[in-house]
């Protein structure tokens, strides 16, 4: 969860806000409106995502960035990822894969599209 | 319940947190609404009551989440801490087990030294039959022809023995044609099963030992 949140927010280099969060979220995952709050809330206290006010339509919304931690723990997340959905893989397909250059440096290459 | 309402039972419900975190949550929903563009009068039913949603910010840790296709997000997955714990877990298991062993060695050698015995005891029980049933037949078969000719010579003196003698010849007969059969089937059908079953998965092991050593 903490690491979805991460990626969402991490697609908008501006930053972006609560709502849009969910919506995007909601694309890969069945949330409910108050999922999120807890979870942003977290991420804050950790110090991977900062807040600051824009102005928008008349009034202030608040914007959340990623922090530089918050993409170190985005990549540790991606990394994760790539490792267990390449044993998923292995153990679905029963193929058995050639170990060729390490996991986590290929799904870095990913960062700026995804 | 429109936007005001929703913020002040929120705010009410919040009431023991510190400000800061109050005001975090009450913005957060605040803005949520706006964005979300709910109907004034349908907030509720939208976001949940202002308790559920209050419990919810709360609970940091907690995250409530709905049954979805994806139940497994990255980050709960490869986390090394459990994973190591389970191997600690799956080390410390032997050792009350080495334990458990060693306090139950006697009874445990007895068992195995009775199950020996037992084995030793059907073995030597099928070699006797091996050996009993065809002496059995011999004997029957001998006694059989040795009171046929001794009931025919008693039979010229005195015919009620005489022929007592021969009845129990022919009695003798039948009983060792039947343990002939006996003896055929055990001899022809059981050994060979039994050589069968000891001899199949010996044979198994030296040819594993056989290619081991190759």
């Amino acid at each position: 969860m903490d690491a979805i949140v991460l990626a969402v927010v991490n697609m908008d280099a501006e930053g972006t806000y609560g709502y849009k969060i969910t919506q995007d979220v909601r694309t890969i995952m069945d949330v409910s409106d108050s999922t999120l709050y807890p979870v942003l809330r977290r991420l804050m206290r950790d110090d991977c995502l900062e807040v600051y006010d824009r102005e928008f339509n008349g009034r202030n919304r608040r914007y959340y960035k990623i922090t530089e931690k918050g993409r170190a723990q985005l990549n540790m997340y991606k990394g994760e990822w790539y490792e267990y959905s390449r044993r998923l893989n292995r153990v679905f397909t029963g193929e058995r894969l050639i170990y060729e250059g390490s996991g986590p440096e290929n799904a870095e290459d990913g960062t700026g599209d995804e | 319940m429109n936007k005001e309402d929703f913020l002040r039972e929120l705010a009410s419900e919040l009431a023991d947190l510190p400000e800061k975190d109050r005001e975090d949550a009450i913005k957060y929903y605040s803005d949520y609404i706006d964005d979300a563009g709910y109907d004034p009068d349908t907030v509720i039913e939208e976001l949940g009551s202002p308790k559920a949603v209050a419990a919810t910010v709360r609970n940091e840790a907690g995250i409530i989440t709905e049954p979805g296709p994806v139940s497994n997000p990255p980050g709960t997955m490869v986390r090394p801490a459990p994973a190591a714990s389970d191997r600690a877990d799956r080390r410390r298991l032997p050792a009350w087990a080495i334990v458990l062993l060693t306090i139950l060695s006697p009874l445990i050698a007895a068992l195995g030294l009775s199950a020996l015995i037992l084995g030793l005891a059907v073995l030597l029980v099928i070699i006797v039959l091996a050996l009993a049933l065809p002496c059995s037949t011999l004997l029957c078969a001998a006694a059989g022809i040795m009171m046929l000719i001794a009931g025919a010579d008693v039979i010229r003196h005195f015919v009620p023995i005489g022929f007592f003698t021969v009845g129990g010849g022919f009695a003798f007969l039948g009983a060792g044609a039947l343990l002939l059969i006996l003896s055929a089937l055990y001899l022809c059908k059981f050994l060979p099963f039994c050589f069968r079953s000891v001899f199949f998965s010996r044979a198994d092991k030296s040819a594993a030992a056989k290619e081991g050593m190759a």
